[in-house]
């Protein structure tokens, strides 16, 4: 029991002690954009990312240290190099991309079968819903089979990293989560 | 050399029992959260102390500490992130992974709070991590680096230009405007890597590259940049045909205003490139020797050894030029550094004539003691050298060498000398006498093996010829009594060789022979028993056969045909050693460091009771050898000829061997092909005779023993002038399909001479010229 206080005091209350986010998910989704977006709360103009960008943002008093890995198709077998210590994992849809949806499906149950990403929260953020040929969310979630989920907290977001959709609310989902456990 | 401090400091260095897999292991602590930032960079520190030290890394290794390192990126302490670049680089030598960087890295480029020489740093580091393909991206941000009025950001942009030529000259090229205001610049590092760029854009194209000199000749101002523009008009120069050309006067013009610049580096360049020039004459060097004299009065050693270097160079061309500086240079010989102090006495040595010689070498003798053997090696290659240029100086080079011999002294200094002397003794015939006193007087202290039996060996093939053998023989025979069971085999040969030369010799050598059969080394034993009963021969035919005639024979063919020769498991009859000797004849080449050894017939027998060998002196084998000098590929000759052509490629073909003499009037070199059903015979043949065009070549060949090989087609080479090579091929036909006949072949070249210059209509006088035989032998099957 005074583990789990001081575990909670050492989550809310010392800011030395930062979240481990992995934002992952196929190429093109908007993982660097998302990135960007919740760190300055602007649409930048992304490359492709060859290799990862790390950013540390501070949100109702938690700090996150988030990762974002380019998802090229050469790049995806390096993302389990950075899976330990992860506390969750931000997974990018493109939901206009219903080409690669299985695709996306097959990568992120591969994730989840890994041992050091056992206790990790997965938010899937069906981002670009500011599109008009969008999926709706309900289609996204049956599409990737989300139900068959087991053992692990997680939830489905729609967002668009164009228009700030539905990002606070995946983090706040997270604060309050983590405050949880 | 001012190191010496660091010898005598006992104390440990810091990091100096560290252990790569106990640093490896550590690595975790990448992963903890917070980063624990001083930890880090002195677990890198580690890291890059071990690969520092020659520790290497295998794939995975890199890979797994790469994978943990780059976490750091999550911190924004700039040490750490200097550790982080400086390891980037170091791993990308052992894993293609750390491209997961370049994001980052590009980052750091563009970022707004590092400092320039981060944002260098982070560009540099990005050239090693980023693959090819990813450069694209890359081209505007480099291009604004070159002309960011940061020099370091500038010069790093620059040297990454310099290193994407290589893989991307297209893109580099477009930068041409950036390039022209970074050679503007107003720092001295930018102008440097400019101008280097820029020549390795264009220096395919001398116009270009003359051009870039002059334009900049009188607007650089960084000392490196006028070091490099040096050398970029010294590749003009080189390339210009016309010494008296406008463009060629201003470029030496330029050199010889830099001969006094008032900045060291360049005026050492400045001669450096002048002396290295091949078309000048002593006087165009004269103001360059005369800068370099005064370099050598330099109190900076750097200095002083750069000058002696070019100068040392120099002297092989411009002796007397160069003995202008021979007071400087003799003050050098006792110089401390004894770089500098080798350098000036080979020096000096080049620049010896027949009147100082004997001067010099008292001088250097004094100051020899005291330097280092490798130093003393090189000296002695000097000394050699001189020797063949002034032979009449032999006696006071051999009291020089003779002194080395009786100081102590490594193997490479002893043998340096050793063979100097042999060299000496086989060119100059008056000091023959000299020379092998020196090398007996050597032997009796000597503690190297192989040195003892070299001059063994030598003495055996020299002593005999001198005008008393017998003071040798006493000094060989000293080395049957006191030395180890190797020497005192090599010295048991040397006798024998004694004995075989000079008749009068024998019955002594007998008796001192008789002693060794005492001996208590069975392979000097043998070796005794086998001599004594050869000396006894009565036929001087004999004798020598068995002692002086060397031959040849191929280690691999040996081995092979023993590894036949045990599976084969009949062992009713002995093992052939002819069949060996046969064999290894096509394998034969005239430089005896390719495997092939000239061993004494005595070496093959184990059993001196049942001696199961006739030793063949296979005389013209050594005479096959084969020619090595470059040739166009024999098979491209084959193509050249239709019919021959459709043949296809050849089962095997063999090496190029020689019929003739190298310098014969018209030399030959054969080539065998072997097809499925023929085999073609490629004759080269060499035309040395001048005045003289060969017309009509061919070769006749005669089956002599190649039973089962039978004439089938012949092509002539119509015509070939002076020092030209032309082929001719004798085709043969196997007789039965799939035999593989062996034996002799002999072979006369005939063909019809005639005047270099005479009509065409000109036919000539018939000629033939009588070639060495050829054998076909199982080897060339397969
Ligand atoms: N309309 C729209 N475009 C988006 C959204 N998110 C990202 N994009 C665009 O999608 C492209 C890829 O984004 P990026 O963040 O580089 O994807 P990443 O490969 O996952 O990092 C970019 O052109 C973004 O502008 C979104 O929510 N709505
Ligand atoms: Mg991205």
């Amino acid at each position: 029991m005074g583990n789990y206080f001081s575990n909670l005091f050492k989550t809310l209350f010392n800011i030395e002690q930062e979240l481990r986010i992995l934002i992952l998910g196929l190429d093109n989704a908007g993982k660097t954009t998302i990135l960007f977006q919740l760190q300055v709360g602007e649409v930048v103009t992304t490359v492709p990312t060859i290799g990862f960008n790390v950013e540390t943002i501070t949100y109702n008093n938690v700090k996150f240290q988030v990762w974002d890995l380019g998802g090229q198709t050469n790049l995806r077998p390096y993302w389990r190099c950075y899976y330990g210590n992860t506390d969750a994992i931000i997974y990018v849809i493109d939901s206009t991309d219903t080409a690669r949806i299985g695709t996306a499906k097959k990568e992120l149950f591969a994730m989840l079968d890994e041992k050091e990403l056992k206790d990790a929260i997965l938010l899937v953020f069906a981002n670009k819903q500011d599109l008009p040929t969008a999926m709706k969310v309900e289609e996204i979630s049956e599409k990737l089979s989300l139900s068959k989920i087991k053992n692990r907290t997680w939830t489905i977001f729609k967002t668009s990293a164009q228009t700030g959709e539905g990002l606070k609310e995946g983090l706040n989902f997270l604060v309050e989560k983590i405050k949880n456990r | 050399m001012e190191y010496k401090k660091n010898e005598e400091d006992e104390q440990p260095l810091p990091l100096q029992n560290i252990d790569k897999i106990q640093v490896l292991q550590e690595s975790r602590v990448f992963n903890e959260s917070p980063i624990k930032t001083r930890h880090c960079v002195f677990l890198i520190t580690k890291i890059l102390y071990c690969l520092g030290q020659g520790e290497t890394l295998s794939e995975m290794e890199a890979n797994d500490i790469f994978f943990n390192m780059i976490k750091l990126f999550a911190s924004e302490d700039t040490k750490l992130r200097r550790m982080l670049y400086l390891s980037i680089r170091e791993l990308s030598s052992y894993t293609d992974q750390v491209f997961a960087a370049s994001n980052s890295l590009l980052k750091d480029m563009n970022s707004n709070h590092l400092t320039d020489d981060y944002k260098a740093n982070a560009i540099r580091t990005l050239r090693t991590a980023t693959d090819v393909s990813m450069f694209g991206a890359l081209d505007r941000h480099l291009k604004q680096a070159i002309v960011d009025q940061s020099p370091s950001i500038a010069s790093a942009a620059l040297v990454t230009g310099l290193h994407l030529t290589d893989v991307n000259l297209d893109m580099v090229r477009k930068w041409t405007n950036e390039l022209q205001s970074a050679l503007k610049s107003q720092y001295h590092m930018v102008q440097y890597h400019a101008i280097a760029l820029s020549y390795k854009l264009r220096h395919n194209d001398a116009l270009a590259v003359s051009k870039l000199v002059s334009s900049n000749i009188s607007s650089f101002r960084s000392p490196l940049a006028h070091t490099l523009l040096i050398r970029f008009a010294v590749k003009v120069l080189q390339q210009e045909s016309n010494k008296d050309s406008e463009r060629s006067q201003s470029l030496f013009k330029y050199l010889d205003t830099c001969l006094t610049y008032r900045n060291d580096i360049v005026v050492l360049e400045a001669c450096k490139a002048i002396c290295k020039m091949d078309n000048l004459s002593s006087k165009e060097l004269t103001a360059a020797v005369t800068a370099l004299q005064s370099f050598l009065l330099s109190n900076r050693s750097i200095q002083r050894y750069a000058a002696i270097q070019i100068l040392n160079n120099l002297a092989i061309k411009f002796p007397s030029l160069v003995s202008l500086c021979n007071t400087e240079m003799e003050g050098l010989v006792s110089d401390a550094n004894r770089n500098i102090a080798t350098l000036a006495i080979t020096t000096l040595l080049k620049t010896g004539n027949e009147s100082n010689i004997d001067r010099l070498m008292r001088q250097i003798t004094k100051f020899m003691s005291d330097m280092p053997d490798e130093f003393k090696v090189i000296v002695v290659q000097a000394i050699r050298q001189l020797c063949y240029k002034y032979p009449s100086k032999y006696q006071s080079m051999l009291t020089f060498l003779s002194n080395g011999l009786r100081e102590e002294g490594s193997y490479d200094y002893k043998r340096s000398i050793v063979d100097t002397i042999i060299g000496i003794i086989e060119n100059i015939p008056d000091a023959m006498e000299n020379g092998v006193d020196y090398l007996c007087e050597f032997i009796e202290d000597c503690e190297f093996t192989l040195l003892l039996q070299q001059v063994l060996h030598f003495l055996g093939q020299v002593g005999p010829k001198c005008q008393k053998p017998s003071k040798c023989i006493r000094y060989v025979y000293n080395r049957v009594i006191l030395e180890s069971a190797p020497v005192r085999a090599s010295a048991v040969i040397a006798l024998a060789k004694f004995a075989a030369h000079v008749p009068s010799l024998r019955p002594s050598i007998d008796v001192i022979l008789q002693r060794t059969l005492q001996d208590n080394d069975d392979e000097v034993r043998d070796r005794a028993v086998f001599y004594l009963n050869v000396i006894r021969k009565e036929s001087q035919e004999e004798i020598k056969k068995y002692i002086l005639d060397p031959f040849v024979i191929n280690n691999d063919s040996l081995e092979k045909s023993l590894i036949r020769y045990v599976e084969s498991a009949e062992f009713e009859s002995p093992f052939d050693i002819e069949n060996v000797i046969h064999h290894s004849v096509t394998h034969t080449n005239s430089s005896s460091s390719s495997g092939v050894v000239v061993v004494d017939s005595s070496d093959v027998g184990q059993d001196t009771s049942s001696l199961p060998i006739t030793p063949i002196v296979a005389k013209d084998s050594l005479q096959q050898s084969t020619v090595s000098q470059p040739q166009e590929s024999p098979l491209s000759a084959l193509n050249k000829v239709p019919q021959l052509a459709k043949m296809g490629v050849p089962k095997k073909s063999s090496k190029a061997i020689a019929l003739t003499e190298a310098d014969a009037d018209y030399s030959v070199v054969c080539v065998k092909h072997v097809f499925e059903d023929f085999i073609v015979f490629q004759f080269n043949v060499k035309n040395n005779v001048q005045q003289q065009k060969l017309k009509n070549l061919h070769v006749e060949m005669n089956v002599k023993s190649a039973d089962g090989l039978e004439d089938d087609i012949m092509i002539e080479a119509l015509s070939l002038p002076f020092n030209a090579t032309a082929s001719t091929f004798v085709r043969m036909k196997i007789s039965e399909p799939g035999a593989q006949p062996v034996g002799k072949l002999s072979n006369t070249l005939m063909f019809s001479a005639c005047e270099a210059d005479a009509e065409s209509d000109d036919e000539g006088d018939m000629d033939e010229s009588d070639l060495n035989d050829i054998k076909v032998e199982a080897d060339d099957y397969h």
